[in-house]
């Protein structure tokens, strides 16, 4: 009985994401008068959904494993300045790289302090994302943030297409989307990071490498900051230190509208990928219409906590 | 034996000793940048803006919860003051705002014990909702405050040196530290925190008391609030930005649980006293103000730490 009913549940809350999914599709539309829905538009929100996507699939990998990242926004914001610093000297490569080790870095440690120590994870995460905050201030060294060689070389790549500006950012975050699918629903690593959000103890019995588990899924967070970091420099070209950080809101929001069990244990990447495009959507249709951005944080906000006050009725 | 007792002596005076070798260290190097009227005043004003935000976010620690909607407390209280105080004076400019916080602190705690919602994600979704609010209410803007009566609130002080709100702070802290042991009240508390079932069959109104922590707690964030609006003369909806973080680390430094059920609230405030001090002396030793973040990052995951290993 207890197991028909939450497998019950499971499926309502499977096909709930793509009933909010249409819901927020038509909500969009008719607060946007339709313009939401032309082609050239969902190509847009598409492509702003790329950075944040990419940031929510790392998060959703962490909180599927029952932790926290709360520096993932920080650490865009350090990989921004990062490529900016070290540019200067090691070229665009030498600084695509620094900025990929120094966050990957970034997120290792932080994987590791949470396996080694007792430290809630929030706590450690807190903590590296101060650091990365004062760090992308320091890189940035007051200069303002201008990068124009993703753009200048990967956008003619694909002149060939229509809104050919929308699609290198659109294949970062399919394939950001793919292998971190693959990773969490096909490999051995993503059994791991069930088996870890949802019984920590327990899987330490049954011989999971804890240790190797938490540094892959917040190592793979901070890889994720990164590459959105590159997306988002390509998309705007210019940036002013410490910007990222929203990233922290949104791949929170869209994980917990994605479905993604906030105890651990539970959770999809399509999911994810369903909670991020409902969020664009939302957005998007905020922005045509001509709502002012400030109060967007409050909207997702009541979304949020909307959506986990009925996971939490479910669960019980 | 003899080392025993004073090492145990030494652990309950910890967080003194910190403070004392921070304001040693700016005798010895800084005397005269650190210690001067204007400086001590200005230390001393946000030691108590942050004392009594650590307060709350201590007695929310404290009965094994945590609070992340401390800033935008904050900057809703005084988004709202500023906003309030040329049409509706003084008394509703103070009184609305706090009123306001301890109603959404009320909500803090009804998502988490009614909604059965994680403290953290709770809080972190009013986070962003009373963020929103203030800034619908500013539209995104500084608003400054003209009002001469509001600006002294401040500015009060005994001596010329000490502010009204920490002598107040002090005050506070100390009545905290008696009730915590002598009343019923303080004890269900810590029972809460130290072990909610036990506390549940003891009669105690678990849900009741945690709901009314986080109110109070929203109350105090509101204070805070106010005397920082009243500091600046303007209120600003991301001025407490980042006060969850100070909060947190300052309450932890002074040795409270992030478990639950342990810790000493009077000594939380002096933590609060000793970030303040330390931003004091990185300034007046003229290191780059950025450091900040990293130093901070370093106590909030060095103290816990230190807690999870020796208490």
């Amino acid at each position: 009985m207890q197991v028909a009913i939450t497998k019950s549940a499971a499926d309502w809350s499977r096909f709930s994401n793509v009933f909010l999914l249409a819901a927020v599709l038509v909500i969009a539309a008719v607060i946007s008068h339709g313009v939401f829905l032309r082609p050239a538009n969902l190509m847009i929100v598409l492509a702003s959904a790329s950075a944040f996507g990419l940031v929510s699939f790392g998060q959703a990998l962490v909180v599927i494993s029952g932790g926290f990242d709360l520096s993932v926004g920080s650490l865009v914001a350090m990989s921004i300045s990062a490529i900016v610093c070290f540019r200067s000297d090691f070229g665009i490569v030498g600084g695509t790289l620094a900025a990929v080790i120094l966050s990957c870095g970034a997120g290792l440690f932080g994987g590791f302090v949470v396996a080694r120590t007792r430290i809630p994870p929030f706590i450690v995460t807190l903590g590296v994302m101060s650091i990365a905050e004062s760090m992308s201030w320091l890189l940035a060294a007051g200069q303002p943030i201008t990068v124009e060689e993703y753009n200048d070389s990967i956008a003619p790549l694909f002149s060939f297409l229509p809104l050919s500006e929308n699609v290198f950012p659109i294949l970062v975050m399919l394939a950001g989307l793919i292998a971190t699918s693959l990773l969490l629903h096909a490999s051995k690593w993503g059994r791991y990071v069930y088996a870890l959000g949802d019984n920590e103890a327990a899987a330490r019995i049954v011989g999971v490498p804890i240790l190797r588990t938490k540094l892959l899924v917040y190592g793979l967070s901070g890889f994720l900051s990164a590459v959105a970091a590159i997306v988002y420099l390509y998309q705007n070209i210019s940036a002013t230190p410490g910007e990222g950080a929203d990233y922290l809101l949104l791949s929170f929001a869209a994980t917990m509208v994605g479905g993604v069990n906030m105890y651990g244990g539970a959770g999809s990447i399509l999911g994810v990928l369903v909670g991020v495009l409902c969020l664009a959507s939302i957005t998007s249709a905020l922005t045509i219409a001509g709502i002012p951005p400030s109060v967007y944080p409050g909207v997702l906000g009541v979304i949020v906590l909307a959506v986990v006050l009925v996971q939490a009725r479910l669960r019980r | 034996m003899m080392t025993l007792r004073v090492r145990s002596t030494l652990r309950h005076l910890d967080v003194f000793l910190i403070l004392g070798a921070l304001l040693a260290v700016a005798a010895i190097f800084k005397a005269s940048t650190f210690y001067n009227l204007s400086n001590l005043f200005a230390i001393l004003e946000m030691s108590a803006v942050l004392g009594i935000a650590t307060l709350g976010e201590a007695l929310v620690l404290i009965v094994r919860g945590v609070d992340i909607s401390v800033g935008a407390m904050m900057g809703l209280a005084g988004t709202l003051s500023a906003c309030l105080l040329p049409d509706f004076g003084l008394g509703v400019a103070i009184l609305v705002p706090l009123a306001v916080c301890a109603v959404l602190g009320l909500a803090n705690g009804l998502l988490i014990e009614k909604g059965r919602i994680p403290p953290l994600v709770a809080t972190i979704g009013m986070m962003w909702v009373i963020n929103g609010l203030a800034n619908a209410i500013s539209e995104g803007r500084l608003i400054p405050i003209d009002n001469k009566a509001f600006q002294q609130i401040a500015l009060g002080s005994v001596l010329d040196v000490v502010p009204l709100f920490f002598v107040g702070l002090l005050i506070v802290g100390g009545v905290a530290y008696y009730v915590r042991s002598d009343y019923p009240i303080g004890r269900y508390v810590y029972a809460i925190g130290g072990d909610e079932g036990a506390a549940f069959y003891s009669a105690i109104p678990v849900g009741r008391i945690r709901i009314a922590i986080y109110g109070v707690a929203g109350f105090l964030y509101g204070i805070a609030g106010l005397l920082m609006a009243s500091y600046v003369r303007s209120g600003m909806p991301s001025v407490g930005r980042g006060y969850e973080f100070k909060a947190i680390t300052a309450a932890v430094l002074g040795g409270i649980a992030l478990s639950g059920g342990r810790g000493n609230i009077f000594k939380a405030i002096v933590g609060a006293v000793i970030l303040i001090v330390l931003y004091g002396v990185i300034t007046a030793f003229a290191v780059s103000p950025y450091i900040q973040g990293i130093i901070q990052g370093c106590i909030l995951v060095g103290a816990v730490y230190y807690a999870s290993r020796y208490y």
